[in-house]
């Protein structure tokens, strides 16, 4: 064991290794990356402690499969890098040790860990260190129990670790982060990177060898994705656009990202984004696993014809980039985005979206994109019906929820508490699409769908009206007056169950 | 059984909220009154514009979720 004050020289001191100088170290993205996170701008941290022996699982199995058959001697041992916020004597850390009071406020200055694996230039292993605190929504991490010489600390995170470039490419590292929070909530497998990288195939397209790893396609990232235990939800680019060198580019545009981040993030299972990243003088396709957004304040919008959403509030993304660190930000630019990758290219070259990878549990069958359509619909009718008439655009927060979730929400809101009682007891599926509609801060109406039904039934399972009884009669009166023009086949488009959708909601409008 | 708890639990507090709390002046402009009659359907109507603008979204909606087979075999590498 050894302590060191945090500092520059000192980070790539101990994430050093017989294989890789402190120069080496110097020269990575992650270094650049962590003097940030860890530094005075981040975590602050001010003491490091070094566990020289420690045995990773997660790099053991790699090791097994890969590097044991080298002819070079390559450890099978790691070491442990620990990361404190508070500064302390050696004398000073083994009294906390040895009173082995977990509760004691020294151990609240943890900020996690890095193990530093025994191999040429890919030395970030494991790693598993505290979220930003603040206003942000880190939706994607869990918690860790983290055993230190006799004493078990527990921080809330998402595990990282570098690309190994041997056995995985960056999709891999992204779906083994993805996987860190998966296995932890559902019965999903967690495996190795060298697992998953087997799991997406058994060659490449060209018919080349997977090992060494030089990258998954889509269809491979989803096959490993599901493997695993989950589905897959897959956004493809559609927009046109022209790119940094002047060719015509597709991209998926910033608010449908938003719209898919709010909708998905209640589930808590990090989201895959595919993006064309600056590179030098051409771009090249990477992955990162998103674990957190922020979001601004709603504010006041106008009434419009256009449908206004919550997410349309979200200004940063968190995500974990194997060639950079964990929680990289990720903001919007008109239709791009801007990563690290664009902060440090010269030209400032802005970061495109290619795909959305969603994996999800099995049981939600019913996507966001079934339920658009149908929040479309309803939110045509109550334009029609609120014309002129409200303080505000009605803005809907459209979004999967846990039913238990859900009647947490429904027992702290304005509601009645008659009808309040009525849904808390009432049994619900474990997956509910929620669409919430707001005027200013104020929820109006929650319309539920079954997550777990088949998107050709009529799904909707339940309507939650905040409106005062002086608002709801008239709305009542103008959908019955008009009902042959408000039919919902106009504003639900193609559903074939539109005219059920529509008597259905009038139903619960009137408390039937 | 549990929601004559819920019932009791809820009959002890007070006051009790019976209706709910949103108020019209919340979420209305001042004054609005509310005279239900028959939509204007011509062709130039807000009924027509709002039509149009959800028809609009919901093709939007629809490409967003078309696949290009040939984007998914481009291998992720960076």
């Amino acid at each position: 064991m050894k302590i060191i004050p945090y500092s520059e020289d000192s980070l790539a001191e101990s994430l050093q290794n017989p294989f890789t100088t402190p120069d080496i170290i110097r020269d990575k993205n992650h270094y650049l990356y962590l003097q940030g996170y860890l530094g005075d701008e981040g975590l602050k941290s001010a003491t490091i402690v070094i566990e020289d022996e420690y045995v990773s699982k997660d790099f053991l199995e790699d090791y097994a499969s890969y590097y044991a058959l080298c002819f070079e001697k390559y450890p099978k041992i790691c070491k442990r890098v620990h990361f404190f916020a508070n500064t302390f004597t050696e004398e000073e850390f083994v009294q906390e040790i040895i009173n082995g009071d977990n509760e004691s406020p020294f151990w609240d200055g943890y900020l996690g860990f890095i193990v530093v694996k025994p191999i040429p230039v890919t030395v970030i292993g494991y790693t598993v260190l505290k979220a930003y605190s603040g206003t942000r929504n880190f939706w994607g991490v869990r918690k860790y129990k983290i055993h230190m010489f006799g004493n078990c600390l527990e921080i809330e995170s998402l595990a990282f670790q570098e690309q190994d470039a041997v056995l995985a490419a960056c999709a891999t590292t992204a779906i083994w982060s993805m996987l860190n929070k998966a296995a932890a909530d559902f019965h999903t497998t967690l495996k190795s990177p060298s697992e998953i990288t087997k799991d997406a195939d058994n060659k490449h397209l060209d018919g080349s060898r997977l090992f060494p790893n030089s990258g998954l396609n889509i269809i491979q990232i989803c096959q490993a994705i599901i493997n695993s235990g989950m589905v897959t939800e897959v956004k493809s680019p559609n927009f046109p656009f022209t790119n940094a060198l002047y060719q015509a580019d597709t991209c998926i545009p910033n608010r449908y990202l938003k719209k898919i981040i709010n909708a998905y993030a209640p589930i808590g299972i990090p989201i895959i984004l595919v993006i064309d990243v600056p590179n030098g003088d051409r771009y090249g396709l990477h992955a990162v696993a998103v674990s957190g957004h922020k979001m601004k304040p709603l504010t006041h919008i106008d009434p419009q014809a256009q449908i206004s959403y919550l997410s349309d509030n979200i200004e940063k993304l968190y995500a974990h980039d194997d060639q950079w660190g964990p929680f990289a930000r990720i903001t919007f630019k008109n239709d791009q985005l801007v990563t690290t990758w664009t902060e440090v290219h010269p030209q400032k070259w802005p970061t495109i979206l290619k795909h959305i990878i969603i994996p999800l549990y099995p049981k939600i069958r019913i996507s966001h994109a079934d339920i658009s359509n149908l929040v479309l619909g309803f939110d045509g009718i109550l334009t029609t019906f609120f014309d002129g008439k409200i303080l505000a655009d009605l803005v809907w927060d459209v979004r999967i929820l846990f039913s238990e979730n859900y009647k947490t929400i429904v027992r702290d809101s304005t509601l009645g508490d008659p009808r309040k009682i009525e849904i808390l007891s009432s049994s619900l599926p474990k997956y509910l699409w929620i669409a919430t509609c707001y005027i200013n801060e104020n929820p109006i109406l929650d319309i539920m769908f079954d997550a777990t039904n088949v998107r050709n039934g009529m799904i909707c399972n339940g309507v939650v009206n905040y409106l005062p009884d002086d608002v709801t009669k008239p709305l009542v009166e103008f959908l019955e007056f008009n009902d042959p023009l408000l039919d919902l086949s106009d504003f639900l488009g193609s559903h074939r169950l539109a005219r059920d959708y529509f008597e259905y909601f009038l139903k619960k409008l009137k408390g039937e | 059984m549990l929601k004559f708890a819920l019932l009791k639990k809820l009959s002890m507090q007070e006051p009790k909220k019976t209706e709910n709390q949103l108020q019209a002046s919340q979420i209305l402009k001042e004054g609005v009154t509310f005279d239900v009659k028959e939509i204007d359907s011509s062709s130039d109507s807000f009924y027509n514009t709002v039509k149009e603008e959800v028809k609009r979204q919901q093709d939007e909606m629809r490409r967003f979720n078309e696949l290009d087979e040939d984007q998914l075999r481009f291998v992720v590498q960076l």
